[in-house]
């Protein structure tokens, strides 16, 4: 609650200070529930890599090398003061630092993410939008049929049945998610069709909340009343509804971001495209656990942060939300 | 030209047309000049490669497996090495090597062997420094290597001369030739290179083979190149890029679609590439082994007469039928057929309800639960469901118990190994019998004996086995091992699988039989 | 208005409009297939024939048979009493979990509330592949563990909207005066807040169904999904993907139902949500 005298600068910078103690703890939270559940995991790399070749007395190496057999409270604590120096841990298979694995990894995540979030904007919003002032119609059904269904069926159906339709049949896209040459070109053409695969399901979901949204405020009275009053239908629909959208809008995306970030697995599987989701799975199959730490803070901060912006940048918009409670926390 | 009289729909239509195909045209245009690989069908000086794990450590003392040993059998040069498409040893970095003794190998190197990046020639130095830095106890902080085994019994490598060694046992090893010096662990690095690289050594090798390593991407793969300074045989191509691909789905697209060259795949899943034009699909026989694995202590599969009901139980044929569209050959022994001391006249066990209901009755056990253990692969799920409707008719209630890697390959140990009823698995082989038969000892019972099986006969034989170097008596005495198993009735042996290449008609592939060594060098094309 | 009498109202809204109706529709097919699984079957999906597989749709197998010989069919309604088993229970518990931690925390103090909200989006931070292949490996695969891992993944978001529900719903004066009254929390809890909130709640959790499935899907491509040979939908897509290349049938055909079922309850929690709240303008 805000005292008396208190100015909105301050205000805010409570809430910014507030948001990012509740970010750290977050983060903490996260690991620990990491920590802990390696602990009970059972198999090691030695085991689950060598196979037979692998020796008790290897197995037990490989343990004591990633700390395994330390209590939970000085492993976590290790483990974040190395990551406050930037050091993530050593990968306990190859001895690279993990640090530099993710940093290998994280471009092709990062821009698998964010072109395929983009995509489902710019074709959400509008496929929304449409839906919303033509409520009723033909094509708001058909809408409706069509963003469903991409919804439903599981991203990695829809990558093969794009690959076999674009990558084999009409041959136009190549089917390898990632270059061998790094031009820049070769990237751009394989990024493609993993970015659509991953953008439908966004698309059909934004779509479906955009003209959710909008039809919660084109039925508000104070509408009916501007337009009583002459204000233009465009200028109704776009400002205000349009503007309701964003909210819901943004959160979800803010949590969509973070998803991707760390669970394209299944499209990064099918189109062999390197990236945090398919390096964490390939890690915690090894039971290379430090590569599973170092990648999982990665994707927990990344996570946070980018809620941490979206919360920010709604609570500038809506002042209202500051006022609720100690956290608002990310919602919907 | 549109008509001033013409109705404008019309004029609309036909632009709109034009516009749509002059488009359509040079869209079509611009991805076919920017695709990467070349489309032409003909031979090429570069190919694609696909491996189903991703390569990590390039290091000999810490490969993790077959595909890393792959690239390193090219990147570093051996003692000996094996003949393309053989099994047999020929030399390579040595112009002589010559067993003096039982435990004494004497070696000359071929001199001006350079190793790249600039370190140097290679010397007996370096030969001392591979082996000894797997085979004895680490100096300085190093860590232990995983392949430790490998050079069990290695008192040390003496150095003679600038090119002239000695390398001295404790105790013969019959094997040392094929599983050591020929394999990854024979494997020649420049001492000043691993001095100097440290860990990065793992990702950046320095080697004499005929190919050097000129990139590597985690999860993406590794492009090796030709070595111009390597004097042996020049490989065919210039350039190999190994992409890592996980999925069995991608990578036959992407033979279809002309970025891949050469992968090996399930039979289920090549056989739809053998329509393809352009494409060569043929099946290997491999030298890895399946079989289903009872647990001899626990009740009440510890009672042989259970045991051998459940083998009579079983129909082998049909297991493979689903688990490998019927192109894995069975397999009726430990040994795969290629393998020295294959039994070959090993019983072929055919499906017999009738016999395996009485030995039940004769046992006293009816309405039998058992979990049967396998990995979440889908061949061996499917093994799985077939053996749980076989097992029913006999009375054997089967619970299929899938487990993910990791977990799976710790089942042996502690209690969990010691709750497992049936499971089925796979080792891979290699071109020795011993390689193959340590699992079986009771030494490894709670580590790989998964079956619990404790015959001292059988340690007998093997340590016998291990030591033997007359070939002929110590076929003799692997194959009464193996009898000593069959008798258990504790193994129901699967198959040896069968490995399926797909790769353009004009390359032909080489590895040592088996594929599960290959050899990137013996790559060539056809013709 | 009775509750019975809102509900029949609420009900007519719903068929009132296309969608709803149609997604009314295929909710009562699939939920139907579920329920009746062994008499809408034809065969017992598990008996294998292998001799006899990725046969074409005939009389003897409607839609023909998968990489085993075992009727598709039968395997694709007997995967709905799966699918929707899992789905249903998965929302359920978190359902029942998130509401309890969502008026546990509008109620406690600021402490313990910032506490819950931080367990919230712990969960929702985490990788939910890394807990499934934790909890797998630990546990083994099963539908049971699916659903503890769903319910796991999901509780978060119902928790967070029922603390929003709530927290709209304390500065309601009738929840005031019974507490001047001197109504005792749980009394108002159960008898005030439970009825007000579990509205958007349920519609919530209708939408989540296909969610549930399509998560299960997932899993299954990993191989973490239900035991074999128990089949869902999500491990008949995993199949017939693995054998594309011998038969298209089994992986378009469980996508579709897939598809359908989604779509469905989609439709229907949609209409559900229109019937149900105020503010979205309807036509005379």
């Amino acid at each position: 609650m805000s005292g008396a005298g208190e100015t909105r600068t301050d205000e805010l910078m409570r809430y910014v200070g507030s948001r990012l103690l509740t970010t750290v703890l977050i983060v903490v939270g996260a690991m620990l529930l990491l920590f802990a559940l390696s602990a009970v995991v059972p198999g090691d790399p030695a085991t689950t890599l060598l196979g037979p070749q692998a020796t008790p007395e290897l197995s037990r190496r490989f343990i004591a090398d990633m700390g395994l057999d330390q209590p939970l409270p000085t492993r976590l604590w290790r483990f974040f003061a190395n990551a406050a120096t930037g050091n993530l841990g050593t990968d306990v298979i190859s001895g690279r630092a993990v640090a530099g694995l993710i940093r290998e990894v994280i471009p092709y995540t990062l821009i698998l993410t964010f072109s395929a979030i983009g995509l489902a904007v710019a074709i959400g919003v509008p496929l929304g939008v449409f839906a919303a002032t033509h409520r009723g119609s033909v094509l708001d059904h058909v809408l409706a049929f069509v963003s469903v269904a991409f919804i439903a069926v599981p991203s990695f159906v829809i990558a093969i049945f794009l690959l076999l339709i674009f990558a084999i049949w009409l041959d136009w896209l190549p089917v390898l998610g990632a270059s061998r040459t790094g031009a820049l070109a070769d990237e751009f053409k394989r990024m493609i069709l993993p970015t659509l695969a991953l953008a439908l399901g966004w698309i059909g979901f934004i779509a479906r909340l955009v003209r959710a949204s909008m039809l919660e405020v084109l039925g508000e009275p104070y509408i009916r009343t501007s337009r009583a009053y002459g204000l233009s239908n465009r200028l109704v629909t776009y400002k205000y509804a349009l503007k309701n959208a964003c909210i819901p809008t943004i959160t979800i995306l803010g949590m969509g971001i973070g998803r991707l970030l760390g669970g394209a697995v299944l499209v990064e599987i099918v189109f062999a495209r390197p990236g945090l989701g398919r390096l964490i799975y390939s890690a915690i199959s090894e039971r290379n656990y430090p590569v599973v730490q170092g990648a999982v803070l990665v994707v927990v901060v990344l996570f946070v942060v980018v809620n941490l912006i979206v919360d920010l940048g709604y609570s500038a918009i809506d002042p209202r939300i500051r006022h609720d409670s100690p956290d608002h926390g990310a919602s919907g | 030209m549109p008509n001033a009289q013409e109705p404008p729909e019309i004029c609309m239509t036909t632009i709109r047309f034009d516009r749509r195909e002059f488009l359509a045209t040079v869209a079509g245009s611009a991805l076919v000049y920017a695709i990467d690989v070349p489309a032409q069908s003909g031979p090429r000086s570069s190919i694609t490669v696909r491996i189903d794990r991703d390569l990590a450590v390039l290091d000999p003392a810490n490969r993790t497996g077959p595909w890393d040993g792959n690239v390193m059998r090219v990147v570093f040069q051996r003692l000996m090495k094996q003949k393309p498409n053989s099994a047999e040893l020929e030399l390579d970095a040595a112009a002589e090597v010559k067993q003096v003794s039982p435990t004494v190998i004497e070696f000359r190197l071929k001199p001006g062997q350079m190793f790249t990046d600039g370190f140097g020639e290679m010397t007996a130095e370096d030969v001392k420094f591979s082996f000894e830095r797997i085979g004895l106890p680490p100096k300085d902080g190093a860590k232990e290597s995983s392949y430790k085994n490998d050079w069990l019994h290695l008192a040390g490598v003496e150095v003679k001369g600038k090119y002239e060694g000695r390398i001295v046992l404790a105790q013969p090893r019959a094997n040392l030739f094929d599983v050591v010096i020929a394999d990854g662990s024979g494997c020649i690095v420049s001492k000043k290179a691993v001095e100097q690289r440290g860990a990065d050594f793992a990702t950046k090798p320095v080697g004499s083979g005929p190919y050097q390593l000129v990139s590597f991407e985690r999860q993406k793969g590794a492009t090796l190149r030709r070595n111009a300074a390597y004097a042996g045989r020049k490989p065919r191509f210039d350039e190999i890029a190994i992409r890592f691909i996980s999925d069995a789905r991608t990578t036959d697209l992407a033979l279809r679609s002309g970025e891949l060259d050469f992968a090996v795949l399930a039979p289920a899943s090549a056989d739809p590439l053998r329509a393809i034009a352009g494409l060569t699909v043929s099946d290997q026989p491999s030298i890895a082994y399946v079989w289903l694995g009872m647990n001899v202590e626990k009740a009440p599969l510890s009672d042989l007469r259970v045991r051998q009901a459940i083998r009579l139980a079983l129909d082998v044929d049909q297991m493979l039928a689903a688990g490998y569209n019927n192109k894995a050959p069975r397999l009726n022994t430990l040994l795969p057929p290629q393998i020295l001391g294959h039994w070959r006249e090993a019983p072929v066990y055919k499906r017999n309800v009738a016999e395996a209901k009485s030995l039940l009755a004769a046992a006293g056990a009816s309405n039998l639960k058992l979990k049967l253990l396998i990995l979440n692969q889908a061949n061996y799920q499917n093994m799985a469901l077939v053996a749980r409707s076989l097992l029913a008719d006999v009375g054997i209630t089967v619970e299929v118990d899938a487990q993910e890697g990791g977990t799976f390959w710790n089942s042996g140990k502690g209690d969990t190994g010691k709750n497992i009823d049936l499971f089925i698995t796979r080792f891979n082989g290699k071109h020795d019998p011993n390689f193959i038969m340590q699992w079986f000892v009771s030494g490894q019972i709670g580590n790989w004996n998964w079956q619990r099986w404790n015959s001292p006969e059988f340690d007998a034989l093997y340590a016998q086995s291990a030591s033997e170097l007359d070939p002929a008596k110590r076929r003799q005495i692997v194959i009464e091992a193996q009898r000593l198993m069959d008798r258990s009735s504790a193994f129901v042996w699967l198959t040896n699988e069968a490995n399926t290449l797909v790769h353009r008609s004009w390359i032909r592939p080489a590895a040592v039989p088996g594929w599960l060594d290959w050899q990137y060098d013996e790559f060539t094309t056809t013709g | 208005m009775t509750a019975l009498a809102r509900a029949l109202h609420v009900l007519r809204l719903v068929c009132a409009s296309f969608t709803g109706a149609t997604g009314l529709a295929i909710v009562s097919v699939v939920l139907a297939a579920a329920l009746f699984a062994p008499w809408v079957a034809t065969v017992d999906p598990d008996r294998l024939d292998v001799m006899n597989r990725f046969a074409a749709p005939s009389f003897a197998h409607w839609l023909g048979t998968d990489h085993l010989g075992r009727d598709l069919y039968s395997r694709l309604v007997h995967g709905a009493t799966v699918a929707m088993s899992v789905a249903l229970a998965a929302i359920a518990i978190a359902l029942c979990l998130g509401t309890l931690l969502g008026i546990l925390a509008a109620y406690l103090p600021a402490r313990l509330e910032r506490f819950v909200l931080i367990v919230f989006d712990v969960i929702s931070s985490f990788p939910s592949m890394v807990l499934a292949l934790a909890v797998v490996a630990v546990f083994g695969p099963s539908a049971l563990i699916v659903v503890i891992i769903v319910a796991i993944t999901l509780t978060p978001h119902f928790g967070r909207v029922a603390r929003a529900q709530v927290l709209t719903l304390k500065s309601a004066p009738f929840l005031e005066a019974e507490r001047i009254l001197g109504a005792s929390f749980p009394r108002i809890v159960a008898h005030h807040v439970l009825p007000n909130i579990l509205g958007p709640l349920v519609i919530l959790a209708s939408m989540d169904i296909p969610v549930v499935i399509t998560i299960e899907a997932g899993l299954s491509f990993l191989g973490l999904g239900v035991r074999p040979p128990l089949a869902s939908w999500g491990t008949l897509i995993q199949d017939g993907y693995q054998f594309l290349s011998d038969s298209w049938v089994p992986v378009v055909v469980s996508s579709l139902a897939l598809a359908f079922a989604t779509l469905g309850f989609t439709l229907f929690g949609e209409a559900l949500r229109d019937a149900v709240d105020p503010r979205i303008r309807r036509e005379p």
